[in-house]
This record gives C-alpha cells, structure tokens and sequence, in this order.
C-alpha cells in the first residue's frame, strides 16, 4: 500500500508520515478463493479497501437486462470502496466477486478519520487517489462511446494490457459494452483481415 | 403570478444536493447564491476551456451544456449540463490541476457562475463551501458511474432507454447529433432507437 500512494503524482516526502500512520493501522490480508462473492465487502461500510493480489470483479444489478453485469474489473494494487455507502450513506448496490485467489485489506473508515485529524495531507492523498479513479472512468467512457467493437478491443490491449491479457472473452464483452456474438465477429473481422 | 428570481433558483439547485445538518447552513446557501454571477452564452461558447482556465462552479439556469474530452486527436462529448445542473470541470475545481475537458453551451444558456476562491471565502461561507466541494466530488463519482451504466448497454435502444432514465428530458435538451456522439452511436443507430421508441408508444 505504501508503493501505491508513492506512485500517486501527488505524492512527495512530505506525505511519509501521514502514510506511516496509515500503514500502521491496517488491518489483517483476508484471502478468497477464486468465485466467490467477497462478503465483507457487501456489508454497509465506509471503509477504503486495497487489492493486494488477484482480480475482482465489481459487478451491479442492470436494471435493464435479466442478468447482473459486470460494472469493472479491479486489477491488483488498487483501492476501491463502497461508493453509495462512502458518499449516501446507502447499502452497498455493487457486489464483489473474485476473478482469480485473492488478498486484500481494510483500512477503517474510523482510521481515516482518525489520522485526518492529526494528518491534514491525507485528505490529499484521498482527493490524489480519487483522480486517478476518475481519470480511468473518463478514459473508460471515451471507450465505450467507440463505435466499433474492434477499437474498443484494441483500446483495451493498448491501455488496459493488464486487465486485456487476464480477460476471458466474456468477461472482456462485458467489460467493453458489446454483446459475446458482437465481440466474436468483430475477432473473426480481424483475423480475416490480417491474413 | 409568481416570478422566482435567478438566485432563489440557484439556492434551489443548491439546497437539492446538500444536506443541510445546521440551520446556519442555509442562511450561508442563501448568501452563496447571491454570489453567483448570470451570464448568457451563444451556442458553441465556451464555459471552461482545456488548460489552466477559470476554476468556477456553474449552474445551468437555461439551455444546455456538454463537457468534451480531447483524446488521441478526436474530441468526445462525456458529459451533459442542463437547466437545474450544476457544471464544473473537476480537474480545476476539486484537483487545481489544468483541465482536460471543455465546456460549451449546446444551446443558447444562462448560466450562473461563482469562482473558488470566493465559494471557499472564509468569512461568508466558512463551513458550506468546502463541504459543498466534498459533495461536488461525490456527485461527480457518482455521475461517471451512472454513465458508465448507460455506455455498458450493448444495444442503441438499450443505451438510449438508460440515457433516458437517467435524465428523462434528454431529448429536448440537445441536438441529435450531439445526442449520437454522447451515446457513442452512428446517426442512422440513433434514428433506428428513437423510431423504435415511436412504434413501442
């Protein structure tokens, strides 16, 4: 977790304390097994998570499909939260489930509070972190506006190479907003046209 | 009949995102929406350009706004402000880093405007402004989501029906083509969805 706010652009020496305090208070790795729906995290909190290891899959209720859908994917070295219960105070809407074994920890909302007191640079780290969030949405949705399937795939490939080379076909469908058939075709398309 | 004036509007629009906990917070609204200043824009002017510009929170009076994104030399409509929104480029606001988006009006607008540094004075809105802020992130988190519901439908209809949902006027706000960039489909797509629309009714 400490490399993680080190990478942030943020982030300089002056942070080193306010992220010991951090580190200090974090909880135990908790690991799941690949398939299962991570219960601790569909529980009403406010806590900030990071992904040690592994992929999870952050999937919603689509309102306009019978299935549920895959909102996004968390590759490892992230954080991410509950975001209706950080900023509505609502139950989680989203639910976790693990794309391969993983290993991740909590960091308290309490403890958060806590260290802002004392540490006023935190809430910087998090308004750092936070952008870094919407940065990776922004570019997502300029993705997912494409119009063609095949430059969705390769904008994964190009941007995404951790996430690309770790996706199964349906879970990379999902993840670009086409149908599995459309996906399918537009793979057929390209190999076509390179031979 | 009854006439609202702008920032009685404005103070609307406000008290409809923040939670007001103390009752002193609505007398420091009231005062903040006074503070914004009306200015009417042609279609194709700019709110916000991209860079350094001015770090403002705008709220839409009338009209309507898109924020566009620049990217591998093409430009994409991500976002839309309309009567009622409030706009702001989040890179300036929130981060005070230079903006990767713009912001034109799409229609002829009023839009109300009020700069940072005077939402975050300390001596007329000392606790407002900053949670004001707080809740202007979050909104923006939560936006990006929505949105992201909306691109995540893989059918025209589909997509547009979500679009729908989250703003229910959508189609009288905005240009179809505006409305086509924004839902990342051809024109030809569009018409298809919205005829689709017509035969369900």
């Amino acid at each position: 977790m400490r490399a993680y706010f080190e990478a942030l652009p943020v982030y300089t020496p002056a942070f080193k304390s306010t992220v010991d305090s951090v580190v200090s208070v974090l909880g135990e790795n908790v690991k799941k097994r690949k398939g299962q729906i991570v219960e601790e995290l569909t529980l009403h909190n406010k806590d900030f998570w990071f992904l040690k290891s592994g992929f999870l899959k952050e999937m919603y209720k689509n309102p306009f499909e019978k299935e549920d859908a895959l909102f996004s994917i968390i590759p490892p070295l992230s954080i991410f939260v509950n975001e209706d219960t950080l900023f509505n105070d609502l139950h989680p809407q989203h639910y976790y489930t693990t794309y391969s074994d993983v290993e991740f920890i909590r960091f308290k909302y309490e403890d958060f509070e806590r260290i802002n007191e004392s540490h006023p640079l935190l809430q910087l780290l998090y308004l750092s972190g936070t952008a870094e969030i919407q940065k990776n949405r922004r570019a997502r949705l300029i993705m997912l506006r494409m119009r063609s399937t095949i430059d969705r795939i390769n904008w994964v490939k190009n941007q995404r190479p951790d996430l690309f080379y770790y996706m199964d076909r349906v879970t990379l469908a999902q993840y670009i907003g086409v149908s599995r058939a459309g996906l399918y075709r537009a793979l057929e398309k390209a190999d076509l046209d390179q031979k | 009949m009854v006439t609202i004036n702008k920032s009685e509007y404005i103070l609307k629009g406000l008290l409809s995102l923040y939670p007001i906990s103390q009752d002193f917070e609505r007398e420091e609204l009231y005062t903040l929406s006074n503070e914004f200043e009306i200015q009417n824009f042609c279609r194709g002017e700019h709110l916000w350009s991209q860079g350094l510009d001015r770090d403002n929170l705008y709220f839409v009076i009338s009209g309507s706004c898109g924020e566009y994104l620049l990217h591998d030399k093409n430009e994409s409509l991500i976002r839309l402000y309309q009567d009622g929104k409030f706009a702001f480029s989040e890179d300036l606001l929130i981060y005070g880093v230079p903006s990767e988006t713009r912001c034109v009006a799409l229609t002829e607008s009023a839009v109300a405007s009020i700069s940072k540094k005077i939402l975050l004075d300390d001596t007329f809105h000392k606790s407002v402004g900053a949670k004001l802020l707080s809740i202007l992130l979050n909104f923006s988190m939560t936006e990006y989501r929505n949105t992201t519901y909306e691109m995540l439908q893989s059918s025209g209809k589909t997509r547009l029906r979500a679009a729908i949902s989250q703003s229910p006027n959508l189609l009288n706000i905005i240009p179809r083509k505006e409305l086509a960039d924004y839902l990342g489909l051809s024109r030809a797509s569009l018409f298809r969805a919205l005829s689709s629309f017509d035969h369900e009714e």
